[in-house]
């Protein structure tokens, strides 16, 4: 048999030509359809392995910001200074190359405000917080509409503590707020207290911003760096459509509105319990988008309390930053002791993973 | 090529098997809460270690029309745990109309009782091989 006879369109048996039958060319198609099937999954974990890798490269750039801030101003940047008057993510631009949008910001206004200085002191802080910037964000999440006007919403949150970010309302309550720290989120969980190392927030009674803010030397992070959470994920806010949260505004991941920039450890990360938000109407499973399913919101708790878990879109925990510089993913099943204990500065406790 | 697509076939088949989401041997939480005789409509609840078991788990959900359920990989493991129950509701007249979500100045109130919530009695023991089905009646 020599070789002609074989030839493009199909298999010759002495010399008749055959093509190929419907049933042969389903086959064919039903089998590479089924090996498709199988590797997409792959493609899809490689896809999010490499996002999440994107994502820690992000966070260590931070990390190292915050250290190279420590060198020149031997303290780590406040969580926040009142709650609109900048917060870490402003402190630190001149150590991610961004001097010249920490040089267009007017520290005399809020992030959104958008009145448009002249003279000596302009300023472009309106356009600042209108920006994305990626290192502080994460891929996985992609980019997001904003859910508060035109604002951008990123995804690095610093860590106020293992119990509530709280703004109090009656000036009996104040005291703790001022030391910035972590609030006992209810009365009889004494034990959460004392956590918190971020300068934070205060609202006095009267409704005045005091500036209880704090600033943080390495030298106060007795636990040790490396068992101290400073930076971890959230999320970018969605605009919230159902049923349940008619004109509410998911402000997660507002890196420039204080309690934006921050998380708390209270909560396991990623956890099903609603994140405690201001400004927002609940959003429950029930009627939110897959985005609220993952990531529930209510309002705040009695108080003001705050309560914004570590929350991410990896599959299966949040990545984080130690006071040492290294990032770490940590499991969404972790220990809560155990998370807790990251999340404290000088709490004495000496769990590790 | 057949060798590569083989390796591929496998590595899909690898990934596709190693996921053993529920290490900790976690359970399934759900029930029913109701408040006033009245099925809670949302709110939410969360279970704090409160025992002496050694893996301590914390967890907790939403309440959707008076029923919440938590999926046994993100549940806990059985022990001992506090729960507390949240129901915040608008302040009627808070809100002011067109405002600035910023500036709107929408207050919430938490309808729960506070044995129930901010300083709760009730503890539930979460138990292997048993349905986990806690109702609070409040």
């Amino acid at each position: 048999m020599s070789k002609n006879y074989f030839d493009w369109h199909g298999i010759c048996w002495g010399g008749v030509r055959r093509a190929f039958t419907l049933v042969e060319l389903l086959v064919v198609i039903a089998i590479i359809g089924v090996l498709i099937a199988l590797l997409l999954p792959a493609v899809q974990a490689a896809r999010e392995a490499a996002a999440r890798m994107n994502c820690q490269s992000n966070m260590k750039n931070v990390a190292l910001a915050f250290q190279n801030y420590h060198d020149v101003h031997q303290s780590f940047p406040l969580g926040c200074k009142k709650d609109t008057s900048g917060t870490w993510a402003l402190y630190v631009l001149p150590f991610i190359e961004q001097q010249p949008l920490y040089a267009s910001y007017n520290f005399k206004r809020a992030y959104n405000d958008n009145t448009k200085d002249t003279g000596f002191d302009k300023g472009n802080t309106d356009l600042l917080a209108k920006l994305r910037i990626p290192v502080y964000s994460c891929p996985t999440d992609g980019d997001k509409q904003s859910s508060y006007g035109n604002y951008m919403h990123h995804n690095l949150a610093v860590c106020m503590g293992n119990a509530a970010v709280y703004m109090p309302n009656d000036p009996g309550t104040n005291q703790a707020a001022t030391q910035g720290r972590g609030w006992a989120l209810y009365g009889d969980i004494t034990a959460l207290q004392g956590a918190m190392f971020w300068g934070g927030c205060r609202l006095e009674s009267g409704g005045v911003w005091s500036e209880g803010y704090k600033w943080v030397p390495l030298a106060e992070i007795s636990d040790g760096l490396s068992n101290t959470v400073i930076l971890s994920e959230t999320v970018q806010g969605e605009r919230a459509a159902s049923a349940h949260n008619q004109g509410a505004v998911d402000l997660r991941g507002l890196i420039w509105w204080g309690e934006g920039a921050q998380f708390v450890a209270y909560r396991s990360p990623n956890t099903l319990t609603p994140d405690n938000v201001q400004f927002t109407k609940p959003a429950y499973p029930g009627g939110g988008t897959a985005h609220f399913a993952r990531h529930p919101i209510s309002p705040t708790l009695a108080n003001n309390i705050t309560i914004m878990s570590a929350r991410s879109f990896h599959p299966g925990g949040v990545n984080a930053a130690l006071g040492d510089g290294s990032v770490r993913f940590f499991s969404d099943t972790i220990n809560i002791d155990v998370w807790h204990a990251y999340a404290s500065a000088y709490g004495g406790e000496s769990k590790s993973l | 090529m057949k060798r590569f697509s083989l390796l591929l076939l496998l590595f899909a088949v690898a990934v596709c098997g190693c996921t053993n989401s529920n290490p900790q041997g976690r359970l399934k939480i759900e029930g029913e809460v109701s408040l006033g005789g009245q099925p809670v409509k949302s709110g939410s609840i969360e279970f704090e270690p409160a025992g002496s078991q050694t893996e301590k788990t914390q967890s907790g959900g939403s309440i959707t029309d008076g029923k919440y359920s938590i999926p046994a990989e993100k549940g806990l493991v059985a022990g001992e745990y506090r729960v507390r129950i949240s129901i915040m509701e608008e302040v009627a007249g808070s809100k002011k109309e067109g405002a600035d979500p910023m500036s709107a100045g929408v207050q919430y109130k938490d309808l729960v009782p506070p044995e129930f919530g901010s300083s709760t009695k009730q503890k539930v023991t979460v138990e292997k091989g048993k349905a986990n089905k806690f109702d609070f009646k409040m």
